[in-house]
């Protein structure tokens, strides 16, 4: 068996606001191998970004909680470190690419001083010698002219330079995991393609494993080898890409694939999207949460959470008529008991 | 940077002037004049009028406007009938006192202000927030002549831990004079103090939830770098700002503060010089002052500029 690099069991992270608790990331488990590119997708607010934070226990409000749950990597349980090893885990072993390049680096210290800064936050080296490392990182992330880039302040840079930047010094302390969120979202179309493959690239040639959330299943395809589909903080389906390509099995999977604009469609078509909205995280209880908006709901799903099953080797489902014995299919009216 | 410094120098210019004109009219409206005061009470008019020719205050107001511009424009700011010393010196020799307060005032509130500010935005809604909350308040609704008496009455009268009035002198060593002026730039330096926390906190607090600053912590900084480097670079402008408008406050309370605490700087020159109608002192005071007021903006807009690396200087 392949050794695990990050393991994830019934991980909860709640958000405790005024108006309620919100179940942002539900008892999701997985886990990582060395290597490896998992995809994480779903709507936007189903807990995608909020779950990848909780690895590194770095939630945005101080109102989200990890209630629950583990986190091990590289063998190591994250929530026992203390302060000093989380800290020296971020960034090192583990780093992270956000979605908005704009937004993530600092306005006020140029490229320079910030990639020095990480570098002597993680290694006791002298400013030259880091310097040349990080005008190293910049020409292998394809920065053209990287000496003047380093010495540039951000505002002074595009976007998708801006997102070179951030990769560039994601890749820096050479970490075992890479947790790109929403990477490409804020891109041009052709910048998104060059950034997805150089994170491909850079995969290749360090090694390390690639965690990326999206909500466009065309970047999962293209390159991610396992994939998560999330709804409304907990994982409904996950398998092999070309598993889950050809053989989907959650409604809400379905639903997606049908959203997702493909080469052959005609412009006039309308996409086809899935009837209504996520659920209110502060509303979910028992039952499916999909069930509000699944064709094939039956009473069973109001009443029970439907479990993860595996429905065939390494392709796990949460659905009521999913498993090894019964078969719901696409398009078929729901003919089981509920 | 250069063509603001120009601008700024050519701003000068009608500010003086208004100063100038503004300031000689009410010295001339204000009851007495130099030549009444210094004949005393109960005088013979015929020599109160013989002085006033000496004084060349028989002459008509807009011509004695016009010998005093013209004297300015040879360097000659007049003398001081009062302490019977040029005018340039007087406020040469005093000066310093004044900004010596000043600065200290400003500094410690500087420093206390945002440091209080930023823990306050830290823990939001701990104790510490909530002194900072009320602090603000007080600090910025009481006032200073009333902060200053009591202080003098607690810290002077009951406890004598400190004197009350002067500045001491260097020959009894440095304590003497720190000692002086504790108290006084104390004073002076609360109501900025609570205005530089009550900014930092709400800078800060818009601050620390930018995404860049979850970024560097995602990047492994020391939370200490994160805070007091990033997150406070970026809260400053701000502050900056506020520092320049209290320079100036500061400056002005250091004026009323001076003769509160008998502090011998250009507060107590200027009111003795209003008391004893001594023209030229008063009009070489304030437009000093009004110089003053000037630089101070002119040093703020270029720390301005120096922070924010988008204004190319
Ligand atoms: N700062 C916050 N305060 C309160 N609730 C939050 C906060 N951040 C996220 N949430 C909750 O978590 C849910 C998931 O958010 P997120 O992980 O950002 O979604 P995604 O990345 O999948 O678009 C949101 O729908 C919201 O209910
Ligand atoms: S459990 Fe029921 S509601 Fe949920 S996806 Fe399956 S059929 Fe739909
Ligand atoms: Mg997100």
């Amino acid at each position: 068996m392949e050794e695990k690099l990050l393991e994830i069991s019934g991980l909860r992270t709640y958000f405790f606001t005024k108006s309620g608790v919100a179940k942002a990331v539900d008892g999701v488990s997985f886990d990582m191998t060395q290597g490896e590119t998992l995809g994480v997708v779903g709507e936007s607010g189903c807990g995608k970004s909020v779950m990848s934070a909780s690895i590194i226990r770095l939630l945005a409000s101080k109102s989200g909680k990890i209630v629950d749950g583990t986190v091990t990597f590289n063998g190591t349980d994250v929530s026992k470190l203390s302060r000093e090893e989380l800290r020296k885990l971020r960034g090192s072993d583990v780093a992270m690419i956000f979605q908005d390049p704009m937004t993530t680096l600092d306005p006020v210290f140029k490229v320079s001083d910030q990639m020095i800064e990480m570098l002597q936050a993680h290694r006791n080296i002298d400013r030259k010698t880091a310097a040349k490392e990080c005008i190293q990182a910049l020409a292998d992330v394809g920065i053209p002219d990287p000496h003047k880039r380093f010495d540039s302040y951000p505002f002074e840079l595009s976007g998708g330079m801006c997102q070179r930047v951030a990769i560039a010094m994601a890749i820096l302390a050479r970490p075992k995991l890479i947790i790109a969120d929403e990477p490409t979202t804020a891109l041009d179309v052709t910048m998104q393609a060059q950034i997805l493959k150089l994170l491909k690239d850079l995969q290749e040639k360090y090694g390390t494993s690639i965690l990326i959330i999206t909500h466009n299943l065309g970047v999962v395809w293209q390159i991610c080898d396992n994939v998560m589909v999330m709804y409304a903080g907990k994982v409904v389906e996950k398998a092999n890409v070309r598993e889950l390509y050809s053989n989907p099995k959650h409604p809400y999977t379905w639903g997606l694939m049908d959203s997702m604009p493909s080469l052959n469609d005609t412009p006039k078509e309308p996409l086809s999207t899935i009837d209504g909205i996520p659920p209110d995280l502060r509303l979910v209880g028992k039952g499916c949460n999909f069930r509000a908006r699944c064709r094939y709901a039956k009473q069973c799903c109001e009443d029970t959470e439907p479990e993860m099953v595996e429905v065939s080797d390494g392709h796990f489902v949460a659905c009521h008529f999913q498993s090894k014995t019964t078969n719901l299919v696409k398009g078929e009216e729901n003919r089981n008991d509920g | 940077m250069i063509r603001l410094i120009w601008k700024r120098l050519l701003q000068l210019i009608p500010t003086v002037l208004i100063v100038l004109s503004v300031t000689f009219v009410i010295t001339r409206i204000i009851p007495g004049n130099p030549a009444s005061v210094l004949a005393g009470p109960e005088a013979d008019p015929r020599l109160i009028a013989e002085l006033e020719a000496k004084m060349g205050l028989d002459k008509s107001i807009p011509e004695q406007f016009l010998i005093y511009v013209s004297d300015i424009f040879k360097g000659d700011f007049g003398t001081s009938l009062n302490y019977n010393e040029p005018v340039f010196q007087l406020i040469l020799s005093r000066i310093p006192k004044t900004l010596m307060i000043t600065f200290t005032g400003l500094i410690v509130a500087l420093i206390l202000g945002t440091l209080l500010g930023t823990v306050s935005a830290l823990r939001q809604n701990s104790w510490i927030d909530h002194f900072c909350t009320v602090f603000s308040l007080l600090g910025a609704s009481l006032p200073v002549f009333w902060i200053g008496i009591m202080s003098i009455f607690l810290f002077s009268v009951k406890l004598g831990w400190l004197p009350t009035m002067g500045m001491g002198s260097i020959q009894n060593g440095l304590w003497d004079i720190l000692s002086h002026m504790l108290l006084p730039c104390l004073c002076l330096s609360l109501a900025p103090m609570a205005t530089f926390a009550r900014t930092t906190r709400s800078s800060m607090l818009d601050t620390v939830n930018n995404d860049y600053i979850r970024a560097l912590r995602a990047r492994g900084l020391k939370e200490r770098k994160v805070i007091w480097k990033h997150a406070f670079k970026n809260a400053l402008p701000p502050i900056i700002s506020v520092l320049g408008v209290q320079l100036g406050i500061c400056f002005s309370g250091a004026i009323l503060t001076e003769n509160i605490f008998s502090w011998p700087g250009m507060g107590t020159m200027i009111s003795t010089a209003i008391n004893t109608r001594d023209y030229a002192l008063i009009q070489g005071a304030i437009l000093t002052l009004a110089v003053v007021n000037v630089a101070v903006s002119l040093i703020m807009d270029i720390i301005y500029m120096l922070i924010n690396p988008k204004i190319k200087i």
